[in-house]
């Protein structure tokens, strides 16, 4: 007798026609960026249409190596290429940092559902941001600039580490040249004199930014502990749970909502989110871990 | 449902027709008190068994093996599987529902799931770990099956269900008799006494109230009591069908290929940076028990565990599921 014999069964036949939900798309690398010692933006130029919403993510994938989730930086209506910005974190991250201009990648998406920006209209927007959490948040302010007209306001709050740490340098500086959008930035540390602006964690400049709190929205992207004291202080400013929209990380690795590895509660983040508002999501203790 | 009747000798004829034209797994005997599934062939075609109950293997490793390729990933050549019980087909309930809804199929479980024949059967005696009827369930199919085998003297009442099931009688009509009303009967109070034998061994657990208040299992220190046997070799998950968890390997020219993965690992949830919503045992077996009972069935309206008992059967520190749902049903 022989038991499980066809569990085994090899490959005889790729059966497959219409394209398969795994598959991803050949991309090449365009450029590659240096934004600070230990992130880095590469541009690349999709071989098929491609084409997401702000927030939404893709699996980026090294040849034979590895898989990872990353959220576009670049803004959605930048249709021939993506801008990815990537922190080296780990396995995957530091062979993508090891990438060299006209490697080939794969990228598959988009995944999950991406911020509402219509919900967003004629609002002041309170963005939030943290270390390489300004990747998605930088495609999200080049869609509003895209459209300035339709929001009342929006400030930007962003932290990083140090002044070397800060990355897309050079286009803060064009975006402070815009009327409507407000730009506040803090280092934890700095030596005395070198840096002009704010100096503490980034939840202190809430204090100082100047918003209608009734009609006001918030946006959060960064490292858990700043995710964490971010919404805890946007709270206690008295925005609306529902008001708080978090951009959230956890473990991926299917993307489709198939694999288990993202499951947050009853959600799973790859498919429900990665954008939550906070009232939905509030009442998980593994939130920020 | 039409319902016919076939006997022991036609039984046989029926499946060697088949041998030709599918893969046909079936049940035989595994030790005392075991079934397992193997592939049927002439040679043992005469020792294939029904089943009193389910097997060991889980239903799952049909449609999602514990490794496979699935870019590329290959056709499957039809099959019928016989033999599958109501627990399992239960399984396949929630595997369906993960699998294939939402906004993406699955392929590579959909072809396998698209060209499988399934054949169950009522259970005509249950395991010490059975326990489907307190657990919305009963030891006979009542759904997702194309043809379900009743046990009678000398033969099968067969239940058809779907249109697969409907060509695969028609094409071999002659095998079939119809169904009497004694037969029916006779299935009737087998269905009952299983179904009471099941209740009978469950006697001792009582978890209808962990069940009851589907709301997230509570912070206690039960789940520190039950985790400290856990030695985490993740053999409950793989041995439960409704476990869907995988993981995404890479290969050279970005061909993929997936492993079952499991909630109870460690690194399961651990995110780059070192981050890990679920870095303890407890907060881990707190998070299984919710799935199962709680986050799945806010899902999709059925719990995802069906009381097949695998999981008590495989774990080497004998932690035993209805236990557990019985002493939260107690801490509540
Ligand atoms: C929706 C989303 C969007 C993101 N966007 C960005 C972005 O724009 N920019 C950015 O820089 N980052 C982003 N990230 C984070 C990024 O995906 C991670 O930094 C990246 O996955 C790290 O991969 P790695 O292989 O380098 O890290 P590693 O830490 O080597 O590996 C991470 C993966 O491997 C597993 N793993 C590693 N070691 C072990 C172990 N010992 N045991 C078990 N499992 C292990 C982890 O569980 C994890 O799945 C995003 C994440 C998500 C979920
Ligand atoms: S759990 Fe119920 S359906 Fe499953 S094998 Fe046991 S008695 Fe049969
Ligand atoms: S949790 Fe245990 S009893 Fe429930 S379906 Fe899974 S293996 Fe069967
Ligand atoms: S990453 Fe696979 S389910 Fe979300």
């Amino acid at each position: 007798m022989r038991l499980f014999k066809n569990f085994l069964l090899t490959p005889v036949e790729n059966g497959w026609k219409m394209k398969n939900i795994y598959q991803s798309i050949k991309s090449e690398v365009l450029k590659i960026t240096d934004e600070s010692s230990n992130i880095k933006t590469i541009t690349v130029k999709p071989s098929e249409k491609f084409s997401f919403v702000t927030g939404q993510f893709i699996e980026l994938s090294l040849d034979g190596i590895g898989e990872a989730p990353f959220t576009p930086s670049s803004s959605p209506y930048q249709t021939e290429t993506i801008d990815v910005t990537i922190m080296k974190a780990g396995y995957v991250t530091e062979k993508i940092h090891q990438l060299k201009k006209g490697a080939l990648v794969g990228i598959r998406g988009p995944y999950g559902k991406g911020y509402p920006i219509e919900e967003m209209f004629n609002k002041e927007i309170l963005i939030l941001g943290g270390g390489v959490g300004m990747a998605p948040l930088r495609s999200f302010l080049l869609t509003l600039i895209k459209q300035i007209d339709k929001f009342k306001k929006i400030i930007l709050c962003y932290g990083a580490k140090s002044p070397d740490d800060i990355i897309y340098k050079s286009e803060f500086e064009k975006w402070k040249k815009i009327k409507k959008l407000n730009i506040l930035r803090s280092v934890d540390k700095c030596p005395a004199g070198v840096w002009k602006e704010d100096i503490g964690v980034v939840t202190c400049l809430l204090d100082k930014a100047k918003f209608d709190l009734k009609n006001a929205v918030s946006i959060v992207c960064g490292p858990p502990i700043m995710m964490k004291f971010g919404t805890r202080k946007l709270l206690e400013l008295g925005f609306l749970p529902e008001k708080i929209y978090l951009s959230m990380e956890k473990n991926m690795s299917c993307g489709l909502g198939k694999c288990g590895h993202c499951q947050l509660g009853p959600y799973f983040v790859c498919k429900d989110g990665p954008v939550f508002t906070y009232d939905k999501i509030k009442d998980f203790e593994e939130l920020w871990d | 449902m039409e319902v016919r009747y076939i006997n022991n000798n036609n039984w046989q004829n029926f499946l060697l027709n088949q041998i030709e034209k599918y893969n046909i797994f079936s049940l035989f005997e595994q030790g005392d008190a075991d079934y397992n599934y193997a592939m049927l062939s002439s040679e043992n075609l005469k020792d294939t068994v029904l089943g009193k109950y389910r097997s060991i293997v889980p239903i799952k490793s049909f449609f999602f093996p514990s490794s496979e390729k699935i870019l590329p990933f290959n056709k499957k050549k039809p099959q019928i599987i016989i033999g599958v019980k109501a627990c399992e087909l239960a399984h396949l309930r929630l595997l369906d529902a993960m699998f294939l809804g939402g906004e993406y199929k699955d392929p590579v479980y959909e072809e396998a799931r698209k060209n499988t024949v399934l054949i169950s059967a009522d259970c005509s005696s249950a395991k010490d770990c059975c326990f489907c009827s307190i657990i919305e369930g009963a030891p006979y199919p009542t759904y997702g099956f194309d043809i379900n085998l009743r046990p009678v003297k000398n033969g099968f009442v067969a239940e058809i269900l779907t249109d697969a099931g409907k060509a695969l009688v028609e094409n071999n009509d002659s095998f079939f008799q119809s169904a009497v009303d004694d037969h029916l009967a006779e299935t009737e109070k087998n269905r009952v006494n299983v179904n009471e034998l099941v209740i009978k061994i469950n006697k001792d657990f009582n978890f209808a109230k962990a069940l009851d208040e589907a709301v997230k299992p509570p912070e206690t220190d039960l789940w520190k009591e039950v985790a400290k046997e856990c030695v985490e070799c993740g053999g409950c998950r793989f041995a439960c069908s409704t476990c869907y968890c995988f993981l995404i390997g890479e290969q050279k020219n970005f061909e993929k290929f997936r492993l079952w993965d499991a909630c109870q690992f460690k690194g399961y949830a651990r995110v780059a940076g070192g981050g890990n919503p679920r870095p303890s045992k407890p907060l881990r077996y707190r998070n299984l028990y919710s799935c199962k009972i709680n986050y799945r069935r806010q899902n999709f309206g059925f719990y995802a565990c069906t009381g097949c008992g695998r999981c008590i059967d495989v774990c080497p520190a004998e932690i035993d599921i209805r236990k557990v749902l019985t002493k939260l049903s107690e801490t509540k």
